[in-house]
């Protein structure tokens, strides 16, 4: 395989440009696309001259090809075969590209353009008439709202660059394009306004894709790890989104988007946690809904990640802590489960990303039975055969419900195992262990640092101003000032003068 | 950057695996191995015994395997044990209960009326001496033997019973850190309520339940008196500024009685010094509550009302009175911790006297002034018999 591929690479090398002649040209590209079977070369002649079409059929609109290349050429009365000739007069396509080396040839092709030959040059012309099977836009599954657009990104890039671009309409929004992977040549475009965004951090990010070397790019993962900047930590470091308007707003906000072709969501950095924990419907609802949803979410996060934890720990170590009309109750319900409040939290914690995990995996229709199941029979007949106790089923239940109130999926799966160490610390050493587990998390946090912005700003390091979008959300007209944590190029939001 | 990362890493295993180590950390102490004390009875039984009765809470595993968790009766158990002292007996029930003696939720502690004239404080030393017993919980005399009233409570739901008293408005409690300070101070007296039971009917059979009834006077660790009636009211006035007070008076030449309540009450000492005569002025402010009013008298009428108010401060003042003779003539004891409020203005001159503080307590000259304001004289002003 090796030499077969080294083999390609050297002849298109040897061939940087190709001959004039039409039989030479279709015999270096026969043997270039040697078993490409959906490589089509098509050889026509108009009355004076030949030609040579060559696209990758499924990738074209077969249809716009005859109509409006290979039609106009056959009965056109201008004869001199010149490729800017036919361009201007004969063929009527807008989007073409006049091509003389042998490897843009190639990736013109690779990315569904219709390439023209003539007899005389050894150029190309390049017609863009791309269609291929996509998506249409349908509205975004993993972030859905009440009230907003409906609007979601789909695999197909340009539709992606498009939705984007028909929220800013300014020509600071600038779309830098960039190819990755040494196979897949997948297209990628980094996103940023120009004269808010950091140039520091778009010079980063383009740094770090550059130097990013894969086969090919068939996830966003790869993009993901090339971009952050503490590969060992649990937490994301890169925020996705499906929704045009976050994409819009982040880019408003000084921070650079990420595009990738044939994936449906749009990277963002720099990433602060309060930036994962926000949704886009904090901004459509009146402000005091905002604020209180907000606060209920940053309250679950801690219940998902210290319920079970701070359950064992006042269980079994800090009896006095539970009011004693409760502890009696507690104790009862606890009398013939034969495990440690550790272990029983264990299980069912276990039980429970399980069935998570399931209901994610099955099809759809089946996904129901699942949780039906899990959560009538394994949950009724656990408490019934003495395994598990009650409270301890209600405490997972909570928790499990909790991490669902994270609006960011990523930091969602995080907080699914990141309670199991603390649970342990906590089952060792009650409430010493787990606020143990609470400080090596906190410290953890406060030293991760995305694009250099802090993780846990604008809390630590202390900006008091901003803390009225992360704390509450003010009224939007109170938020005159861009985030100072991500670009301090241009601060005010509002036109001045004005 | 690796090396970074792995450093921190090494830093945090190092944490975890220090902190197991940490001393009086490993105390894993499962639910299901305590027995949890919900009241504790003290007895004397003859020279140099004492007999303590616990009430324990140890759940009911047929009844939680039913599903059916009702945390009441059933799963209470009261044991008694002698010992040479209170911390022997406790010594011995752990010796003779499997399960772990858990005093986290212990919330009363009633002691035999017959120990507590003999020997209260010297028990009472176990309870502030070991760390687990709560200084939040209720301490009681009880009337009858304190095994007794501990055994009856056994068919009742205590555990809830018992965390309710010190929320209770009309319910006396005193706390063993109130205790603790009151005997701790020079005066050496203190105040504690005494415990009863009250029978009540169900639908099946009686039971008891419990009750305060009146008060102990605690001097140098000793029960000296036990006061009710107005006297104890005289008291409550005093040292329970939470409780509510009912008051009752008859007024002049009227047929039937004005009842009322107390809803605030504040209370402040003021002591004088002045040419050897110790003197202190207690001053009460508080607001009462018509509850009944079988008079003919129109309390709307402000006269009547202001002769009301005259009324009710009389009768205060005459409670509170009974109390303080009781105390300062009969007892000698200073339960109201005059001394405190002297040392605090006049630290020379009471440290002078600390000696002889019983003779010098006894002479000092307690002059009372009510204040009472009738904040609602009810809703509606019915007077049947004016009609």
């Amino acid at each position: 395989m090796k030499t077969a591929d080294l083999h390609l690479k050297e002849f298109i090398k040897s061939y940087e440009f190709l001959p004039s002649s039409l039989e030479e040209k279709t015999k270096i590209l026969k043997e270039i696309y040697k078993n490409c079977d959906d490589i089509v070369l098509h050889p026509f002649f108009s009355k004076q001259s030949a030609y040579l079409l060559i696209f990758v059929s499924g990738l074209c609109d077969e249809e716009k090809i005859h109509e409006h290349i290979v039609r106009p050429i056959q009965h056109t009365s201008i004869v001199s075969p010149e490729l800017p000739l036919i361009i201007s007069h004969v063929t009527n396509i807008t989007n073409t590209k006049i091509l003389s080396n042998t490897l843009e040839i190639i990736d013109e092709i690779a990315d569904g353009n219709t390439i023209l030959f003539n007899d005389i040059e050894n150029k190309a012309v390049s017609y863009r008439i791309t269609s291929y099977e996509k998506r249409s836009i349908e509205e975004p599954q993993a972030e859905s709202v009440v009230i907003g657009s409906r609007e979601g990104f789909i695999e197909s890039i340009s539709t992606n660059l498009s939705l984007v671009r028909r929220k800013i309409k300014t020509p600071s929004l600038k779309m830098s394009s960039m190819v990755i992977g040494t196979y897949s040549h997948t297209s990628i475009y980094i996103s940023y306004i120009e004269g808010i965004a950091s140039l520091q951090i778009v010079e980063d990010v383009k740094e770090k894709l550059t130097k990013l070397n894969v086969d090919a790019v068939l996830s966003n993962a790869s993009i993901e790890e090339a971009l952050e900047d503490n590969w060992s930590s649990p937490f994301p470091q890169v925020q996705y989104s499906e929704r045009p308007e976050v994409v819009a707003a982040a880019l408003l906000e000084g921070r650079v988007a990420i595009f990738i072709d044939g994936i449906p969501f749009v990277l963002m950095v720099p990433v602060t946690l309060f930036t994962l924990l926000q949704t886009p419907e904090d901004y459509t609802e009146r402000f005091i809904n905002g604020t209180l949803s907000r606060w209920l979410r940053y309250f679950f996060l801690m219940v998902a990640l210290l319920a079970p934890s701070a359950y064992i720990a006042i269980l079994t170590f800090h009896q006095e802590m539970i009011p004693t009309t409760l502890l009696l109750r507690i104790a009862q319900s606890r009398e013939e489960i034969p495990f440690p409040a550790f272990l029983e939290a264990l299980i069912m914690q276990v039980i429970f990303e399980v069935l998570r995990e399931a209901g994610i995996r099955l099809p759809k229709q089946m996904g129901s039975t699942v949780s039906i199941v899990g959560t009538l029979v394994i949950g009724q007949a656990a408490i019934q055969a003495g395994l598990v106790s009650a409270p301890m089923v209600m405490i997972v239940a909570i928790t499990g419900i909790s991490s669902f109130l994270l609006p960011q999926y990523t930091l969602s799966i995080v907080l699914r195992w990141i309670p199991f160490p603390v649970m342990f610390l906590s089952g060792m050493l009650g409430l010493v262990g787990l606020m143990l587990g609470v400080l090596i998390i906190a410290s953890h946090l406060c030293s991760l640092r995305s694009f250099g912005v802090s993780y846990l700003a604008p809390l630590a390091p202390n900006d008091s101003s901003l803390l009225k979008d992360v704390l509450i959300r003010v009224p939007l007209k109170f938020m005159k000032k861009r985030p100072s944590i991500y670009s301090s190029i241009n601060p005010n939001r509002r036109n001045e003068g004005k | 950057m690796h090396r970074k990362h792995l450093n921190s890493f090494k830093i945090y295993i190092t944490l975890i695996l220090t902190s197991i180590i940490l001393s009086g950390c490993w105390d894993v102490m499962e639910v299901n191995d305590l027995a949890i004390v919900i009241a504790t009875g003290i007895d004397q039984i003859e020279e140099e015994q004492i007999e303590v009765t616990f009430l324990l809470y140890v759940p009911n595993p047929s009844g939680a395997a039913s599903g059916e968790v009702s945390g009441s009766s059933k799963n209470s158990y009261s044991i008694s044990m002698t010992g040479d002292t209170f911390s022997d007996a406790v010594m011995k029930l752990e010796s003779e209960v499997p399960r772990e003696i858990f005093w986290g939720h212990s919330n009363i502690f009633i002691f035999g009326s017959e120990l507590a004239k003999n020997e209260l404080g010297k028990q009472l030393d176990f309870l502030v001496r070991t760390a687990e017993p709560r200084e939040q919980s209720q301490i009681y005399i009880s009337q009858e033997k304190a095994k007794v009233e501990v055994d009856k409570f056994v068919s009742i739901n205590t555990a809830e019973l018992f965390s309710k008293l010190p929320k209770s408005r009309y319910l006396k409690s005193m706390t063993l850190k109130d205790i603790e300070e009151m005997l701790v101070n020079n005066s050496q007296a203190g105040l504690i309520p005494i415990s009863n039971t009250n029978s009540v009917k169900t639908s099946e059979d009686t039971i008891d339940s419990f009750a305060v009834k009146g008060s102990a006077i605690i001097y140098q660790g000793k029960m000296i008196s036990s006061i009710s009636g107005e006297k104890d009211i005289g008291s409550q006035w005093l040292l329970f500024p939470k409780t509510n007070i009912p008051i009752n008076i008859n007024p002049d030449g009227k047929n039937g009685k004005v009842s009322a309540e107390t809803i605030k009450k504040s209370i402040k000492l003021s002591p004088l010094l002045e040419d050897k005569t110790w003197s202190i002025k207690i001053k009460i402010n508080t607001d009462l509550l018509i509850l009944q009013n079988s008079t003919s008298l129109d309390i709307y009428n402000p006269t009547v009302m202001n002769q009301m108010k005259k009324e009710f401060s009389k009768k205060i003042k005459a409670d509170i009175e009974e109390f303080l003779n009781h105390i300062q003539k009969d007892l000698k004891a200073d339960v109201l911790q005059f001394y405190e409020a002297f040392h605090r203005s006049y630290p020379k001159e009471t440290d002078d006297v600390k000696e002889n503080w019983e003779e010098q307590f006894e002479n000092i000259k307690v002059s009372i002034q009510v204040e009472v304001k009738i904040k609602n004289p009810g809703v509606t002003n019915l007077n049947i018999e004016n009609k």
